[in-house]
C-alpha cells in the first residue's frame, strides 16, 4: 500500500497546538496541568486550544477523580496522531528543502499542502 | 505561506518540547528497584504451593499497578511501555527474556523437580528488569534528542 503524502495541517500548526500535539504524541495521555507547564500558557488559553483540537477530533478529554482532585487527562485520538505525524513529516520535508503554501481545504480546517522549491 | 524558516522554527519548538518531556519522564532509583523487586518476587513465588504462589502474584501485580498509578500522578503523564519507537525493542526484548526465564524455571520445577528454580529465576530477573528500565528510558530520551544517558 502506498504511504500518503505528508500534509501540513492548519489546526496543528499554531505554535501552542503544535506543542500540545508534540507532548501528546509522545505519551499515552497527559494531565491538563502538565500541558500548561510545558506549553507555558494560561489555563484559559490552553482550554481554548484543547477545545479547538477536540472539535477537530484530534484529542479526547477525560476527567478522573484522584486523591480528592478532579484531574483532566488528555490524549491524542487516532486521527490526531495521524495528522500530527503527517504534519511533522511535512515540516521536516519543508525545513530541509522548500517553502510551502497552505490552502484551506473546502471540507474543513485540514489544509492541503503544495510544495514549491524556493 | 510557511517558509523554510518557519518550518525550522517549528521543528526547534518540537525538539525543545520533546526534550523537556524526556527530562520529566524520570523515575527514582528506589522506584525502579522496587518495581524490579515485585516482578522478581512474582516469579520467585512460583516455588511456593499453588495458593500461596497465586496470592503472592496478586499482591505483587497490585503493587506494580499502584506504583504505575503513583508515577503517573507524580509525572502528570503516562507512557505505554510498548509504545512505538526505539523503546519498543527494549520492552519486547525484556518481555522475551523474563518470559523465557520464567518458563525455564517452571519447567525445572515441574519436570525436573527442582523446587527452588523459580527463586533463582526471580533473583536473576530483578537486576535484569532494573537495568532494562534504564535502557528503556535512555532509548526514550535519545528518541527525543536528549544528549546524555541516565545511569543508576
Amino acid at each position: 500500500m502506498k504511504a500518503s503524502k505528508p500534509q501540513l495541517d492548519t489546526m496543528i500548526h499554531a505554535p501552542v497546538r503544535l506543542k500540545i500535539s508534540a507532548v501528546l504524541a509522545s505519551v499515552s495521555d497527559a494531565e491538563f496541568a502538565t500541558l500548561r507547564e510545558i506549553t507555558g500558557v494560561s489555563d484559559s488559553l490552553l482550554s481554548k486550544h484543547l477545545k479547538a483540537l477536540e472539535e477537530a477530533g484530534y484529542v479526547k478529554l477525560k476527567k478522573a477523580a484522584a486523591a480528592g482532585h478532579v484531574r483532566t487527562r488528555i490524549a491524542l485520538t487516532r486521527n490526531g496522531r495521524r495528522a500530527f505525524g503527517s504534519h511533522v513529516a511535512a515540516l521536516q520535508e519543508l525545513a530541509s528543502v522548500a517553502t510551502i503554501s497552505i490552502s484551506k481545504s473546502t471540507s474543513g480546517s485540514i489544509a492541503k499542502s503544495r510544495l514549491s522549491i524556493a | 505561506m510557511i517558509t523554510t524558516r518557519d518550518a525550522r522554527a517549528s521543528m526547534e519548538d518540537l525538539q525543545s518540547v520533546r526534550r523537556e518531556l524526556a527530562d520529566r519522564a524520570d523515575c527514582s532509583v528506589g522506584w525502579r528497584a522496587t518495581m524490579a523487586f515485585f516482578i522478581g518476587v512474582a516469579i520467585a513465588a512460583q516455588a511456593a504451593p499453588g495458593v500461596i504462589a497465586l496470592a503472592t502474584c496478586i499482591v505483587c501485580f497490585a503493587a506494580i499497578g499502584t506504583m504505575a498509578f503513583v508515577a503517573r500522578n507524580r509525572m502528570g503523564f503516562f507512557i505505554n511501555g510498548y509504545r512505538q519507537g526505539r523503546t519498543r525493542k527494549v520492552a519486547i526484548a525484556l518481555l522475551a527474556i523474563v518470559e523465557t526465564i520464567y518458563v525455564i524455571s517452571l519447567w525445572l520445577k515441574i519436570m525436573q523437580h527442582i523446587g527452588w528454580a523459580p527463586i533463582v529465576a526471580g533473583a536473576v530477573i530483578v537486576p535484569i528488569v532494573f537495568f532494562a528500565s534504564y535502557r528503556w528510558q535512555n532509548a526514550y530520551r535519545s528518541e527525543f534528542g536528549a544528549v546524555d544517558d541516565i545511569r543508576p
